[in-house]
């Protein structure tokens, strides 16, 4: 599906791309829109009296605007532009955390988080003496949700919690953790970089405090996420990073901050990645997000149909296209999950191998690492059909 | 790139040099984090720092097991001052296995960097 939109097929004709999950691909669209705004328009924003200038502004802020649009934000104060889902992260630990966690309170984690939703906290924790919980998984992949709602406490501060996981590809019941957080009077993070892509994701749905997300994930270039935060929460957050654009006034012995959101955005931005941003965003509506989870629903039940039949090959995670989508974890029994990479590399198809930035799952699952196929709007079963004769091929050359 | 050499899949499904040494000089343990791949070598010397016996325990991808299996054989009756001159162009050259990726090289040196690390460690000097 849509595989002519993206000029990378074109170059490497025959390349079945299976790592969704690490980066999209991108149209030629956004390609366009981020070198239009290098050869045409490419000024500095905000402050600039003339035309290209007031045409970059309009263009940056319009990404912020179809940004809002995109999750049902209230408003375009609630879109905070970063470099990605980390540093979304890494933000909200290093001002909100920071700020209002006391020795003693808790934060509540899930053992599918990938490390951008661990280490943050961790840090969190050295600086503030917090303390870090893990919900447990059951047996399928799932979320032990009875489980988590036991480690909930009147010291709950905060549940920060992956939407989709990046590597068993389980979908966490989202609302239903805030409900129970905001019940107990905890805020909610959620770490969207898997979700996003896949899902219709609406923040005011959700309920939740702050949502993390990727440009680079979703068809847009690197280099540019996204915070949401609830202007509430952030109107009375300090800003941590500290410079151009943020203050308002600047004298000798003090500084008074800008407005939302631009508080959290000190220097010159990343221009021509929230432009490229936009035109994803404008790309994806266009095609349709109900479509592209139809086609992603789709595939995943092909997949795992297919997958389950091979003897030998080993699923991880639910393995139920409803509750799950955007990734696959796999193991050939008898092949190490490096090993199996490169024998498929050698027949162009490309998934990752390794333990996915998960290291706590792993070792919950006691295992050292997965294969992972992960497919996007682009993917066909073609390239799951290829993705079986490489696997079958593997087996034979190890003989098993 | 062809690395999956028959060689290499007969060697990860049947290791050479796969045990323990009792009362080995040397016995060091070193691992890929990112992989998994982990792996101890024993080395038994005489006082002239003759490799009289050399293996490995340690579980991983075929190209770790593999490269530790052809480099513990390579290593019985060559000296450690030897060991610790083997560069990477050399430990790739005899493991035939010059064409790997460079993703994959870190599990090919895994055995030789331990080797000498462990050589490097050693508590007694043998030589």
């Amino acid at each position: 599906m849509n595989k002519k939109d993206f000029p990378i097929f074109k170059k490497n004709p025959g390349l079945v791309y299976l790592d969704s999950a690490a980066t999209s691909l991108k149209p030629q669209c956004v390609i366009d829109a981020e070198n239009e705004y290098y050869s045409d328009y490419g000024a500095n924003v905000h402050r600039g009296l003339y035309k290209i200038s007031e045409k970059a502004t309009q263009m940056y802020e319009g990404s912020r605007c179809a940004v809002q649009k995109f999750i049902n934000a209230a408003s375009e104060k609630e879109i905070i532009f970063t470099s990605g889902t980390t540093a979304a992260i890494n933000l909200v630990a290093m001002s909100w955390g920071e700020q209002n966690l006391r020795s003693g309170d808790e934060i509540i984690l899930t053992i599918l988080e990938h490390h951008a939703n661990i280490v943050p906290w961790q840090m969190l924790k050295k600086k503030t003496n917090c303390v870090i919980k893990f919900a447990d998984i059951n047996a399928d992949g799932t979320l032990d949700l009875d489980g988590f709602r036991k480690l909930l406490t009147k010291r709950t501060k905060l549940v920060a919690i992956s939407h989709v996981s990046n590597v068993l590809g389980t979908i966490n019941p989202a609302k239903r953790i805030v409900q129970l957080a905001h019940a107990a009077g905890a805020k909610v993070l959620i770490d969207a970089a898997q979700s996003v892509p896949h899902l219709k994701v609406d923040v005011r749905h959700l309920d939740c405090d702050f949502l993390a997300f990727s440009g680079h994930k979703i068809c847009g270039p690197t280099g540019i996420g996204v915070l949401y935060a609830k202007e509430k929460i952030m109107k009375n957050t300090a800003p941590i990073f500290g410079g151009g654009d943020m203050i308002r006034e600047v004298y000798k012995t003090h500084s008074t901050w800008n407005d939302l959101p631009w508080k959290f955005e000190a220097g010159t931005p990343a221009i021509a990645q929230a432009i490229g941003l936009g035109a994803a965003i404008e790309y994806l509506e266009k095609v349709g997000i109900k479509n592209i989870q139809k086609h992603d629903a789709e595939l995943m039940k092909y997949a795992l149909n297919k997958l389950s039949k091979i003897k030998g090959v080993v699923l991880y995670g639910p393995c139920d296209p409803k509750i799950q989508t955007s990734a696959i974890s796999f193991n050939i029994k008898g092949i190490h999950a490096h090993d199996t990479a490169t024998l498929l590399d050698q027949e162009n198809v490309a998934v990752r191998a390794g333990h996915h930035c998960c290291m706590p799952l792993m070792q919950r699952l006691g295992i050292t690492a997965t294969v992972r196929a992960s497919f996007y709007l682009y993917s066909s079963k073609k390239d799951i059909d290829r993705l079986v004769l490489a696997i079958l091929k593997a087996k034979k050359t190890f003989k098993i | 790139m062809d690395a999956y050499k028959q060689l290499i899949i007969d060697l990860a499904k049947n290791p050479l040099n796969k045990r323990k040494i009792q009362r080995a000089e040397i016995i060091y343990s070193g691992a890929n984090t990112t992989c998994g791949d982990s792996v101890t070598i024993y080395i038994k010397c005489d006082k002239k720092g003759k490799i009289t016996d050399c293996s490995f325990e340690g579980s991983g991808c075929a190209i770790s097991i593999a490269s530790a299996s052809l480099l513990t054989e390579y290593l019985k009756g060559k000296t450690l001052i030897s060991a610790l001159k083997l560069k990477t162009k050399d430990i790739l050259k005899f493991l035939e296995m010059s064409d790997l990726t460079p993703g994959r090289i870190k599990c090919a040196l895994l055995a030789s960097e331990t080797v000498q690390e462990g050589i490097k460690h050693i508590k007694k000097p043998v030589v």
